[in-house]
Formats: C-alpha cells, sequence, structure tokens
C-alpha cells in the first residue's frame, strides 16, 4: 500500500516534467513569444532589441532559460511580473484566487447536492417516466454551451423580469458586490446567484449522468443481489449499499474533470464580471500580458496534476478492491 | 426454411448496424436536424442580404418579415450572418475533428501496437496535454498566432481549427491505444505476423478497421467539443475574428445589447445547442448501433 502510494506519487514527476516543457516551450520557441511587440515597434532600434534581449535572457541557450524559469517557479514563487500593471504575477492571481474558489466551491457543493440524488433516484427507477425526463433534460443539458445559459440567464433574470418592489432588474449580473453599496454577505449571496446559478444547472447534467451510470453499473454487482437476497429494505440497499459504491468513481471523474470546471468559471466570471481568476486570464489575454497568461495557465495546471494525485491516492485507500502493484 | 433468428444472422453487420441505427428515432431525427443544418449553412448565398453589407439607419430591428431574426448594431441581417455563421462553425467542427481524430489515431495505434518505451513516452506526452486546462491555452495560443505577421487574421479559421485539433486529439489517442493493445494479441495479427506482413500493413490494415465503429463515436463527440469550443472562443473574442460570422462571435456583440435587442443573443446561441444536441443524439445512435450486445 505504502510503497503504491510512493510510486504513484513518484510517477506525477515525469508528468510535470513534460508538463513544464510544453508550456516553457509554448512561450519561448512559439511564434509570438514575448518580444513579438517589441520587434514590431518601429520606435525600438535593433540595439534596443538586443539589449532586451540580453536583460530577458533571451540570448542564452534554450535549456538554461528552462533551468533559470523553473528555478524561479519553483525556489523563489517567482512567476514573473505583469507587462502592463508591473506587479508580481503571482500577487496578481493570489488577490483572484479567494473569489474563484468562493464561486467554484458553492456552484459544485451544490452540483454534488442536486447531481447524486438526482443520478441515484433515476437509477433506482430506471425507464420510469422520471427516469426519462432527467435523462432527456441532463442530455440536453450537455448539449448547451455554458455561456450561452449564461446569457440566457441574463435575459431572463435582468432583462426580462424586474424586481416587484424596487421595479428594477430581479437579480444584478455583474461583480461580487453593488456598487457604492456596503460590502455585506448579503449582497455578495445576492451576487452569487446567477454565476453559481449557471455553473451549476451546466454542471447538475454531467454529474447526474455520470451518477446514473454509475448506480446502475452498481446495482449489477453480485453484492447488491446478495444484499437483496438477505432480505434487505430496496431503501437501505439504495442508499447505503450501491449509493457508497457509486460514489468512488465519481472521485476520479472529478479530478479528469478539472480543466472543465476550469473553463466554466471562466466563462461566468467574464460574463458575469466575476474577479476571479478566469476574469484576470480574459483580461490579460485582451492586453497579450503573456506572464499573467502564463502565471495563470501554469497554477491551473498545477493543480490538476495534484488533484488527479489526490484521486488516485484517495481511491487506493477507499476502495480496497484497487490493487497496489 | 425462414425463421427469424436464421434471417438476423443471415444479415451482413452492415446491415444489422445500419437497421439499428434507423431504429433510433432521436438520432434519425437529429440526423435530418443536421442536414437541414448543413443544407440550410449551404444556400446561404440565397438570402438577399450580404452578410457583411452594413446598414446604419436600419440598426436593431426586431425580428419581423424582412428581418427574419431582425438586425444587430450595424443594421445586418442576423438571418443571414447566422447562415454564413453556420458554415464556418460546421466546417470548424468537421476539420478540427478530422484533424484532432488523425493524430489521436496515430498516436494510439503507435503507442499500443509497439508498447514498451514508445507507448510510455507517447502517454505520458497524452497524460500531459490532459492535464492543460484547455480553454486557458486555447486563448493563449490563440493570441499568440495572432502576433505572427505571416498568418493574417484571414487565417484565423484555420488557426482555430489547429488549436482545437492540437488540444483534443488525446481522448482519440486514448480509445485506440486501448483497442489496439487488446486486438493485437488475436490471432489474425499473429497469423499476418507468420506469413510476413509487415507492421504497418498489420496496423493500417490488419486492426485498425476493426476499431473504425469506435473511432467513429468518439468523433461524433469530438465534433461536438469543436463546435462549443471554436463558438465558446470565438465568443469570447479569440476564436473566428469579426467581420467574419461565427455562431460565437455573433453572440459576444450581442452581449452588448441584452437590453435593447434580447433577440440577438437568442438565436446564435439556438444553433448551437441545437447542432449539438443533434450530433450527441446521433453519436448516441451509432453507439447503439455498432454494439454487438445491443437488443434493438
Amino acid at each position: 500500500m505504502q510503497a503504491y502510494l510512493i510510486r504513484r506519487t513518484l510517477q506525477a514527476i515525469p508528468l510535470l516534467l513534460i508538463l513544464s516543457i510544453l508550456l516553457f516551450l509554448l512561450v519561448r520557441a512559439a511564434p509570438g513569444g514575448p518580444l513579438a511587440q517589441a520587434e514590431r515597434n518601429p520606435n525600438i532600434s535593433v540595439v534596443q532589441l538586443q539589449q532586451l534581449r540580453e536583460r530577458l535572457g533571451l540570448d542564452q541557450p534554450l535549456y538554461v532559460q528552462y533551468g533559470k524559469w523553473m528555478r524561479a517557479i519553483v525556489v523563489d514563487r517567482d512567476l514573473g511580473n505583469s507587462i502592463k500593471s508591473n506587479r508580481p504575477v503571482a500577487e496578481m492571481i493570489g488577490e483572484r484566487v479567494p473569489n474563484t474558489l468562493l464561486l467554484v466551491g458553492v456552484a459544485f457543493g451544490l452540483t454534488l447536492l442536486i447531481a447524486i440524488p438526482l443520478g441515484a433516484l433515476s437509477a433506482r427507477h430506471q425507464y420510469s417516466w422520471f427516469d426519462y425526463t432527467v435523462t432527456t433534460l441532463t442530455f440536453a443539458g450537455q448539449s448547451v454551451p455554458i455561456y450561452w445559459l449564461g446569457l440566457m440567464a441574463i435575459l431572463l433574470f435582468y432583462v426580462w423580469l424586474d424586481n416587484p418592489f424596487s421595479g428594477g432588474p430581479l437579480l444584478p449580473v455583474g461583480g461580487m458586490y453593488s456598487l457604492g453599496g456596503k460590502r455585506t454577505v448579503g449582497d455578495l449571496l445576492w451576487h452569487m446567484i446567477l454565476p453559481v446559478g449557471t455553473l451549476c444547472l451546466a454542471w447538475i447534467a454531467w454529474y447526474s449522468r455520470f451518477f446514473r451510470a454509475s448506480m446502475v453499473e452498481v446495482f449489477n454487482a453480485d453484492y447488491i443481489r446478495t444484499a437483496r437476497a438477505k432480505g434487505l429494505a430496496e431503501q437501505r440497499v439504495t442508499y447505503v449499499h450501491a449509493l457508497r459504491n457509486a460514489i468512488m468513481p465519481l472521485v476520479t471523474m472529478i479530478a479528469l474533470d478539472l480543466p472543465t470546471m476550469f473553463a466554466g468559471a471562466l466563462f461566468v466570471e467574464t460574463i458575469f464580471s466575476w474577479p476571479g481568476m478566469g476574469r484576470l486570464f480574459w483580461d490579460a489575454a485582451r492586453g497579450r500580458d503573456y506572464p499573467v497568461l502564463l502565471g495563470v495557465i501554469l497554477i491551473n495546471a498545477g493543480l490538476i496534476v495534484v488533484a488527479n494525485l489526490i484521486a488516485d491516492l484517495l481511491y487506493a485507500t477507499i476502495d480496497p478492491r484497487v490493487k497496489y502493484k | 426454411m425462414h425463421n427469424s433468428v436464421g434471417e438476423r444472422q443471415a444479415q451482413s453487420l452492415r446491415a444489422l448496424t445500419l437497421r439499428r441505427f434507423l431504429r433510433h428515432r432521436a438520432a434519425l431525427l437529429s440526423l435530418a436536424i443536421l442536414a437541414l443544418m448543413v443544407l440550410s449553412a449551404l444556400v446561404a448565398p440565397l438570402s438577399p442580404y450580404e452578410p457583411t453589407a452594413q446598414n446604419p439607419a436600419n440598426d436593431l430591428q426586431p425580428p419581423s418579415a424582412i428581418h427574419w431574426f431582425g438586425t444587430d448594431d450595424l443594421g445586418r441581417d442576423v438571418l443571414t450572418r447566422v447562415l454564413y455563421g453556420g458554415r464556418i462553425s460546421i466546417l470548424v467542427g468537421l476539420l478540427a475533428t478530422l484533424l484532432s481524430t488523425a493524430i489521436g489515431v496515430i498516436v494510439g495505434a503507435l503507442a499500443g501496437y509497439f508498447g514498451g518505451w514508445l507507448d510510455n513516452l507517447l502517454m505520458r506526452v497524452t497524460d500531459a496535454f490532459l492535464s492543460l486546462p484547455t480553454l486557458f491555452v486555447l486563448i493563449l495560443i490563440s493570441t499568440m498566432l495572432r502576433e505572427v505577421p505571416a498568418l493574417s487574421l484571414s487565417n484565423s479559421v484555420a488557426v482555430v481549427i489547429i488549436v482545437i485539433a492540437v488540444l483534443s486529439w488525446m481522448w482519440p489517442a486514448r480509445l485506440v491505444r486501448g483497442a489496439f493493445l487488446s486486438l493485437k494479441e488475436h490471432e489474425f495479427v499473429t497469423a499476418a505476423h507468420a506469413v510476413g506482413v509487415g507492421h504497418g500493413r498489420i496496423m493500417w490494415q490488419h486492426i485498425l478497421p476493426n476499431t473504425v465503429s469506435l473511432i467513429i463515436v468518439q468523433a461524433t463527440l469530438t465534433i461536438a467539443f469543436s463546435i462549443i469550443t471554436e463558438s465558446g472562443l470565438s465568443y469570447l473574442g479569440f476564436g473566428i475574428q469579426p467581420p467574419t460570422p461565427s455562431w460565437g462571435n455573433l453572440l459576444a456583440t450581442a452581449q452588448a445589447y441584452a437590453l435593447r435587442a434580447p433577440w440577438l443573443m437568442i438565436f446564435p446561441g439556438l444553433m448551437i445547442f441545437i447542432t449539438t444536441l443533434a450530433v450527441n443524439h446521433i453519436g448516441d445512435g451509432l453507439r447503439d448501433a455498432f454494439d454487438p450486445f445491443s437488443v434493438r
């Protein structure tokens, strides 16, 4: 067991290495790299360009640049400075992470709270009208682009529906707090309804469908037949025996799904002006602020690798059937 | 002797697959809808309006008999732009899938067939690509590529196709690798080796045809992914660049006019939704049809 845990952890190292090389090459060797803007600027002379290249260390061999880049990230936690604001990228990201975590955390918690019972009920009453409705809706939900869902939410709750008391729009569609207002928890929650709701709708479709499939598979297992044969109530079979086993594949699914979740956050933060990492990335991309773009990607990629590692380790610990070889 | 079981066995696998697909009503309906989408995109030039002809005096008109989907902020006919946008969006979806599937099949086949260090290396690279936050990297690459003067803006369609393919080949690769791993142990492969057939011929002519059904079903998923990704990227401003319309960049301008012209947000998104839904249903139907254990 311990050997497995150690080996699995060590396996993450070559992955991180390949990943970092990929990202490094992307930025340094690809066309349109760090000097593209300067090169096109007629006010910058060839000599100045050369100085800039030396100052940024771009005249050194690639592997030296890579080594320095890695050292700065790992040892100094230095992701470079923003081209636009000249602030440290690590600091800029650090400010935004809590906002993204709040949005994604609440949305994902709600998603699981709704999707698991939905999937379980659907699987238990397979081929009933309830199952049919849920399956149809979730299939449709998987085909809706999340940004259009957000736009339709704006249309419904901001443009069409009015607040019966003030006559203004029913729900706010921008930022975390009302402009000029006090930063209260109530105001925050009020602003969270639409972004969180959009993410939830999109995610529930995927997770309830996945969980339904997972439950259906478990229902065919021998131990479920045994549980039924020994006369346990169907309730107990479903919610104790089956549910616990069906939840396990969810752990892996969540880790694998992290890139999609980050993408969802980027769209929702952009649409609803939520000051998180995704919005920071979008703003930086429009300003071609490469150090910020790369910093956000590095952090996200690192999170994905770590999440997959944790999922595997967790799976090995909670599922005694996993063989540690 | 005529009994139903005998008749069923007498059918070729292809006929059986086709019959099972034809019984999947949602898939058939979806096929019809998709055909309609493609057809309407093809006949877009029949529209009396030009997709990029501006008419500021006629801006933000609500849907009417003259402009079925209304007009946008520059007085352009939205229906015409949606039809032309469909050309781009569907084209990107298909070509990106073709490229992505080609890369995936080659990587997966090599890894699964030869195994060993090659498999190890290719799968680590696949894992690395799967660990990338896809959308963020898409945005980064398309921003960078657009800074290269040699690739002019008019090439943004090619840029988007390549970028989507480069970030979606991993799923077909894993699938094909798995299929090759198990198929290469079969007798027909051993027999081919025994009579001296080369590796290349065994891979592409003996094993690959057996994985076609898997690849096709995966490709439908990739088409849906590509269409949603292209429109998302274009919506954010990093995909197809205006004035060339795509379903995604039509939505991008729409948000600013949410209050004055809400119809601008509805139609392009509806097209993305319907197309993706149809493609997913077709994929579902194909999966059932190809499944030898399906009861349909």
